[in-house]
């Protein structure tokens, strides 16, 4: 941890120093405490730290989106069918992001009008989700994007974070970041926008790879890879822990 | 501590994982039940995604039951002719099951229908072992009860290929247990359970064994048939999560120890209207949450 913070503060130092070079327009620029999440044999999500530094002007209005690898998704309905509940209806969207997490250093509304949310892409209803049904009502594709976005929530994979950014001294910025244990492996993307008066004056994008690896990943890829052999040897491994724990309880 | 669960890809505190096990192992040295009914609607309550349970629950069933049938071999009591009949019956029904569980996955109707077959048989063994323990609580308190026959005949034991089964005194068609195994196997597969609770009345009942002879030989044929569905699983789903397995397992070998001590204490008909109560409470748990209205009737499901 204490390294994390070394290279944290390192990073704003050298931000802060390489500051002098004369830009007319405002720039920005971002980065994470870390260079790789590792889905390891212990993982239980990870807190990440964002950070970065504004020139060329004071920070009004930061904004963040952390968003995972799109993925088909399939989202059911459940309806009662001779007094039991079962699925009955899906819609797959075809390019929903597994983790799509929001910050701002005020509400979004406040710092953003509805329809420079759209124009930036920023919100699930402006990412221009697909679904693989034909064209559904408005109504009804509403009721089923709400769904989406409110399961997606529970899960604790779509989120909008709001005052989760703090500026300091009009320049620099840092916002914490939790990927939670059910993330999914794949490229991350940070977006980080400078926004006034309701307009965006720069944008800074990094990219954080989450992978499994260790134990873990080398259990995943033989159970995938060698599916036959898995199977043996899961079985091998049950006779042997079978016998051992008859043997360790015979002898008392 | 956390663990990643590599192959169901969710993270469990390795306390739940042990604890779990040492009470569903508490419950199955008492009651000498394999406790995959318990164990399996548990995971599937605890996030593990359904597939992933089934199948991770017939890995460690075939530990639990190499452990158990170990000291039956010992004293003699496994029917291994009656056992191999019963080996073949399980093996074709499992392989059975495990087609149907991949062709209702791909419908997307599994969860469903593994909370339908839980419903159904925990129902009728849950309903129909209460009668029996009740009926023997009240005999033993009228002495001079009348005992039946060892076993009664009937027109199923006359079918074709009749065998005779030493260990077991009995000479009856070979095509009986056959599909009984074979019945249970499909149902082993689909629900992630060993299928004892079903598989020992039937023995007991429908075949006619003597009783010391039906853990043991109800045992010996389960290591075969949860082994075949491990392998089967693995290659067709890749859901048999062994990291997960030996956990419980850990957890289910120590809690089945108390949990023989404590089932010493009680009488046999006691101890079975016990855990017919237990088996009713998760079959009614199980409708309940069928019936009543979901919190959100929405769900979704990453596919890969």
């Amino acid at each position: 941890m204490t390294s994390r913070v070394y290279n944290y503060l390192v990073a704003i130092l050298l931000l802060v120093t390489g500051w002098s070079c004369p830009v007319h327009s405002s720039t920005l620029v971002a980065d994470l405490d870390l260079d790789q999440v590792s889905i390891t044999i212990d993982f239980n999500g990870e807190s990440l730290l964002l950070f970065g530094a504004v020139s060329g002007g004071t920070a009004s209005d930061i904004i963040v989106i952390f968003k995972g690898p799109d993925v088909p998704l399939a989202l059911r309905k459940k309806e009662r069918a001779s007094g039991i509940w079962m699925n009955r209806q899906t819609i797959i969207w075809q390019n929903a992001p597994s983790f799509y997490h929001i910050f701002s250093n005020r509400t979004l509304d406040e710092v953003l009008s509805e329809e420079q949310q759209a124009r930036l892409r920023i919100g699930a209803e402006h990412i221009g989700l697909r679904t693989g049904e034909a064209m559904l009502d408005k109504e009804k594709a509403k009721l089923w994007r709400n769904a989406l976005t409110r399961n997606m929530t529970d899960r604790g994979l779509w989120q909008l974070n709001e005052n989760y950014v703090s500026i300091i001294r009009g320049a620099l910025f840092r916002a914490p970041v939790y990927l939670p244990a059910n993330i999914i492996p794949g490229e991350y993307e940070v977006r980080v926008l400078h926004v006034q008066n309701n307009q965006l004056i720069a944008e800074d994008t990094t990219y954080i790879s989450v992978a499994k690896t260790g134990v873990g990943a080398m259990i995943y890829a033989f159970a995938h890879d060698y599916s036959i052999f898995y199977g043996f040897f899961a079985v091998c491994f049950a006779v042997f822990a079978g016998w051992l724990a008859a043997a360790a309880f015979r002898k008392q | 501590m956390y663990i990643y669960l590599p192959i169901a890809e969710i993270s469990m505190h390795i306390a739940v994982v042990i604890g779990l096990g040492g009470g569903v192992g508490f419950l199955s040295g008492m009651f000498g039940v394999g406790g995959g009914f318990l164990m399996t609607p548990l995971l599937i309550f605890l996030g593990v995604p359904s597939a992933v349970a089934v199948s991770t629950e017939a890995n460690q069933i075939v530990a639990s039951s190499v452990s158990g049938v170990l000291a039956h071999w010992r004293r003699g009591n496994v029917d291994f002719k009656m056992g191999g009949i019963l080996v073949a019956g399980g093996l074709v029904g499992s392989s059975i099951g495990v087609l149907l569980f991949s062709i209702l996955r791909d419908i997307r109707q599994i969860d469903l229908v593994i909370r339908l077959s839980y419903v159904v048989f925990l129902g009728i063994t849950g309903v129909l072992m209460l009668m029996e323990s009740a009926r023997a609580i009240l005999r033993t308190r009228q002495p001079g009860a009348k005992r039946g026959k060892l076993h009664q005949h009937n027109w199923l034991h006359g079918l074709p290929l009749k065998v005779r089964f030493r260990k077991s005194k009995l000479y009856i068609s070979a095509l009986l247990p056959f599909f009984l195994a074979a019945f249970v196997g499909v149902l082993s597969a689909i629900m992630g359970v060993g299928g004892g609770f079903i598989l020992v009345p039937a023995m007991i009942y429908l075949l006619g064994m003597p009783t010391y002879t039906v853990i043991g030989t109800s045992l010996f044929q389960i290591i075969f048939v949860t082994a075949n569905i491990t392998i089967l699983q693995s290659v067709q789903t890749q859901t048999v999560d062994f990291v997960l397995a030996g956990l419980l397992l850990v957890g289910a070998v120590i809690g089945a120890q108390f949990g023989a001590r404590v089932g010493a204490l009680l009488r046999g008909e006691q101890l079975r209207g016990l855990l017919a109560l237990i088996v009713l409470a998760v079959c009614l748990k199980l409708v309940f949450d069928l019936v009543i209205t979901p919190e959100d009737v929405f769900s979704v499901e990453f596919l890969k």
